[in-house]
């Protein structure tokens, strides 16, 4: 059945049991994924998967049903299921499809879909991986193993129907390649990193000779590592890290967080939170970006908006539920909010989430965010959960490079780094020029002033 | 052989007589390869949400779905379909077939159903008691968080159950069926204080259980406790940071031990020489204090399973004994591949899904200690009570776990509540620094969910009071 007309069809069966509204998202899904392992194919999969979730509203009361079964029975079924629960749910007046203000046509979004996606056989995966396999392998004599290598492609089908008439669909691609490698130092210890590449449209992927050799650099330079001593220091975070950075305070600005009072920044809008050095932008629109979507998950207009404007706190995230219930609550917090930001899985309601997430570039080139650096760390990886966006607690594992005299030396393991994400906000002490879209949350090199690295 | 039970072989859900199943292993095998297993799943779910004691989500879904994996030496092929009709599931088995390079010499055993153990019988199933009743037990446990402490700003309570209907079909003529139920419950608090700003906490209980659960632990017992949790590090002090004695509050932190000797212990890892346990067997790696044991027969809990998700039994495997390296966990591709026997740790997320080695519940056993005399044994020191999760780099052995409910240690009580903290350390260095282990072990209550290359499935955890001569913690004090 059409994904269209299948989300039509769940909507027509939570409406004919009584339900005001409702809306229903319909989601097709094929991929590919092979991982080659020492230059032989180990796993090759095949996925097609497909579902429909229903969300049916009866004034405030909400219900939520999904199926994987798109015959037309299941789909009425599953629409008057969602009628049903939502008779016996609580009443909420935040519930509810996007205000007609909110609706706008889809975008239309370049470069995230690949035309030639049909036509791309496994055979071209498999060589690609084993090309970046080989690479790793012979880029450094010290690459003894690889945990293996995975090419993944994959197609998805959106749609989108609501009992107000508003549909839409949409279709994306995405590739991607990875390289885990294992080296070994003359004591016989392994260190293990690796590199990837990822892009919606298959020509734009590194070269996997390239992945492959860089996997190998980095997993090279692990060796020999050793702990530090305790002691707050400057710290500088790899772009990989300073993503991962970015996408913590982004959570802090999630109505989520905001209606619930789970947030640290929940009061500071307008407020400069953050060194003027650092904008942070989420943008649904950006063409070829790996976050991008023409339509958020309950059909609101999605828009760029920037979160962190030079420091300044500037906008929130939201989907239509989250803004209705902060303006309610807290009508400070959702002044001058939209809606746009929903995300939605089959079986839940909308959250709220990124798209592409960046912090934008600056004007310095890495080495001298790391070269003002006298005793320092360059933070490579992050390890753990330890970021507590209601408290702005960060304390999180972490693995990189000494930083000595302004030069990366030595590897360093098993410590961790902790601060005050508010503090850490407003201690941005340089932006680097290397921003890449890698990934839909994406970062250059950035310095934070001090943090407490802990070791011996 | 015994008689084949009539047709149709599987149940109402999978209505597929021994035909169609023979006949979709033939596929699966149409082009060589050492063994094929088919993977059928039916999973009805049903979720309740309550906020502001307000009953806000309400959602209910089946998903259905089968795959065909392909064994040929060290490869492995998968495909899956949810459009359960002979033709797609074909399709899904010549696509996994694909992986093996050879002709279809392979015959396929005929199909009969083997018996399972019953580990979990579930005495009131969830999905069968009215939703108004379910609610009550929602909102029982938000009344008694709230009435915990006036700081309780908003608590929000779920429960999620879910019946998990499988039949794994396998190339060397087995059927095993399986009927898995999953009791889900968490209340989360957020409070706060002015000046001191707010903090937000969870407990959670629930496993392989129907709404009888709450006979043994009530809703009120579980929000109180989500309460006091997050009242507790409202004003907490900065935790230390440096290497300190860190003493384990029994239950709960097993995550540790999941961490640090768990995931290296999976027998992909070691098969591969990934893990820093690889080529050990035998040798000490633990103090000998410490026996580790994994074992997916503990009844009603969260990580069991009557049977693994590619037929074998579940069995208690020990991992570790009295410190020494005795075992590792197994599922059909690694024991086969090295000779070993397969333990019933063949587990998958669903039909999406190739089975790989996974935990079930994974537990170290009690010791000698008593837990009032580990606690005295530290003059300064962390005690660890409750934890958000972990993280593990298994070639290394080093792992990450994060506290959520921390005290200090000064001669040898706990003195003050600290804020959030993670601990780091090195696997093999944290278990032979195993220095007491107390006589008071407890199984957390199921909760916990492990990811492993993007699978998740549920597991337990177990530990009794553990001291560790020395642990790197992450905080910001002095």
């Amino acid at each position: 059945m059409d994904l269209l007309a299948a989300a039509k069809e769940a909507v027509a069966g939570a409406t004919a049991a009584g339900a005001g509204s409702a809306d229903a998202l319909a989601l097709e899904r094929r991929e590919t994924s092979l991982t080659i392992r020492r230059g032989d194919l180990e796993t090759s999969q095949e996925a097609e998967t497909r579902g429909v979730g229903v969300r049916a509203f009866r004034g405030g009361r909400s219900g939520i049903a999904y199926t994987t079964d798109l015959t037309p029975e299941s789909l009425r079924r599953a629409g008057r299921q969602a009628a049903d629960l939502a008779a016996l749910a609580g009443m909420d007046p935040a519930a509810g499809l996007p205000d007609p203000a909110f609706r706008g046509a889809p975008a239309a979004v370049e470069g995230i879909d690949d035309p030639d996606y049909e036509s791309v056989e496994a055979s071209r995966g498999i060589a690609m991986a084993k090309e970046g396999e080989a690479a790793a392998f012979a880029a450094d004599r010290r690459v003894v193993n690889s945990e293996g290598t995975q090419f993944e492609a994959a197609r998805q089908r959106t749609a989108l129907a609501a009992s107000d008439g508003f549909e839409a669909r949409s279709q994306r691609t995405r590739y991607s390649l990875a390289v885990m490698a294992l080296a070994e130092d003359e004591g016989g210890a392994l260190q293990r990193d690796g590199w990837y590449t990822c892009s919606p449209i298959l020509a734009r992927l590194d070269p996997p000779e390239a992945v492959g050799r860089e996997a190998a650099r980095r997993c090279v330079r692990r060796l020999g590592w050793r702990k530090v001593e305790t002691r707050r220091v400057p710290v500088v975070f790899s772009p990989e890290v300073a993503a991962a950075f970015a996408g913590e305070v982004a959570r802090a600005c999630c109505g989520d967080a905001l209606f619930r009072g789970a947030s640290f920044l929940a009061d500071s809008l307008g407020e400069a939170v953050a060194s003027p050095l650092l904008t942070l932008v989420d943008d649904p629109l950006l063409a070829g970006g790996l976050g991008s979507r023409p339509f958020d998950a309950e059909g609101a207009r999605p828009a760029r908006k920037a979160v962190l404007d030079r420091g300044i706190l500037r906008s929130f995230l939201f989907d239509s539920f989250s803004l209705r219930k902060t303006a309610a609550a807290f009508p400070a917090r959702a002044a001058g909010g939209t809606p746009g930001n929903a995300t939605r899985g089959l079986g839940g309601p909308t959250a709220v989430g990124t798209s592409n997430l960046f912090v934008e570039a600056g004007a310095e080139t890495p080495e001298a965010v790391i070269g003002a650096v006298q005793d320092g760390f360059y933070v490579t990886e992050t390890l753990g959960f330890g970021v507590n966006t209601a408290t702005g607690d960060y304390s999180k594992g972490a693995a990189g490079l000494w930083i000595r005299d302004g030069a990366l030396g030595h590897a360093v393991q098993e410590v961790t780094i902790a601060a005050d994400l508010r503090a850490m906000l407003r201690g941005v002490a340089a932006v680097g020029n290397d921003l890449e879209f890698r990934s839909s949350v994406s970062a250059p090199t950035i310095r934070i002033a001090e943090m407490t690295v802990s070791g011996n | 052989m015994p008689e084949a039970p009539p047709a149709p072989l599987l149940d109402a859900v999978f209505p597929f007589d021994r035909t169609v199943l023979e006949r979709l292993l033939g596929e699966a095998l149409s082009r060589g390869g050492d063994f094929a297993d088919l993977y059928f799943e039916h999973r009805a779910e049903a979720g309740l949400t309550l906020e502001e004691d307000l009953l806000r989500e309400a959602t209910a879904g089946v998903v259905a779905g089968m795959g065909v994996r392909v064994l040929s030496g060290e490869r492995t092929g998968y495909a899956y379909t949810e459009d359960l009709v002979p033709e797609s599931m074909a399709r899904a088995a010549r696509t996994a077939a694909l992986v093996a390079a050879g002709t279809g010499e392979e015959a396929v055993l005929g199909v009969s159903e083997k018996p399972v153990k019953d580990l979990y019988p579930v005495r009131r199933p969830a999905g069968e008691v009215p939703l108004a009743e379910r609610v009550e037990f929602l909102r029982r446990a938000s009344a008694a968080a709230r009435s915990h402490d006036a700081r309780v700003a908003r608590v929000i309570v779920a429960l999620r159950d879910e019946v998990k209907t499988v039949a794994v079909v396998t190339s060397d003529g087995g059927l095993y069926r399986d009927r898995q139920p999953m009791l889900m419950f968490r209340v989360s608090v957020i409070a706060e204080e002015a000046g001191k700003g707010r903090n937000v906490a969870s407990e959670g209980g629930g496993g392989r259980v129907g709404l009888e659960y709450f006979e043994g632990r009530s809703p009120e017992e579980i929000g109180r406790e989500a309460a006091r949790k997050a009242v507790l590090a409202l004003g907490a002090a900065e935790a230390p940071a440096g290497p300190l004695p860190v003493v384990l509050g029994p239950g709960w932190s097993g995550i540790l031990l999941h961490e640090a000797v768990g995931h290296p212990l999976e027998a992909d890892f070691n098969r591969k020489g990934l893990s820093r346990y690889s080529r050990k067997i035998g040798q000490k790696v633990a103090s000998p204090l410490c026996t580790v044991v994994d074992d997916g027969t503990v009844a009603s809990s969260r990580g069991s399973l009557n049977v693994d998700d590619e037929g074998n039994p579940t069995a208690p495997t020990t991992l570790i004994r009295d410190g020494v390296l005795v075992g590792y966990m197994q599922d059909r591709l690694s024991a086969r591949l090295t000779g070993a026997r397969a333990t019933g740790n063949g587990r998958r997320e669903s039909y999406a899904h190739p089975p790989m080695p996974r935990m079930t519940n994974t537990y170290l056993a009690a010791g000698p200690h008593d837990p009032e005399e580990i606690l005295r044994s530290v003059r300064r020191g962390v005690y660890a009570a409750s934890f958000s999760g972990g993280q593990v780099d298994i070639s290394k052995g080093d792992f990450v776990f994060s506290v959520t409910e921390a005290w200090l240690i000064e001669d040898g009580r706990k003195t003050r509540p600290l804020r959030g903290v993670t601990l780091i350390g090195n696997g093999p260095d944290i278990m032979n620094g195993v220095e007491m282990v107390g006589n008071d072990f407890r199984f957390s209550d199921g909760v916990g969910t492990c990811g492993k290359n993007g699978q998740m499935v549920p597991v337990g955890v177990g530990l009794p009071t553990v001291k560790i001569a020395s642990i790197t913690v992450g905080g910001t004090g002095g």
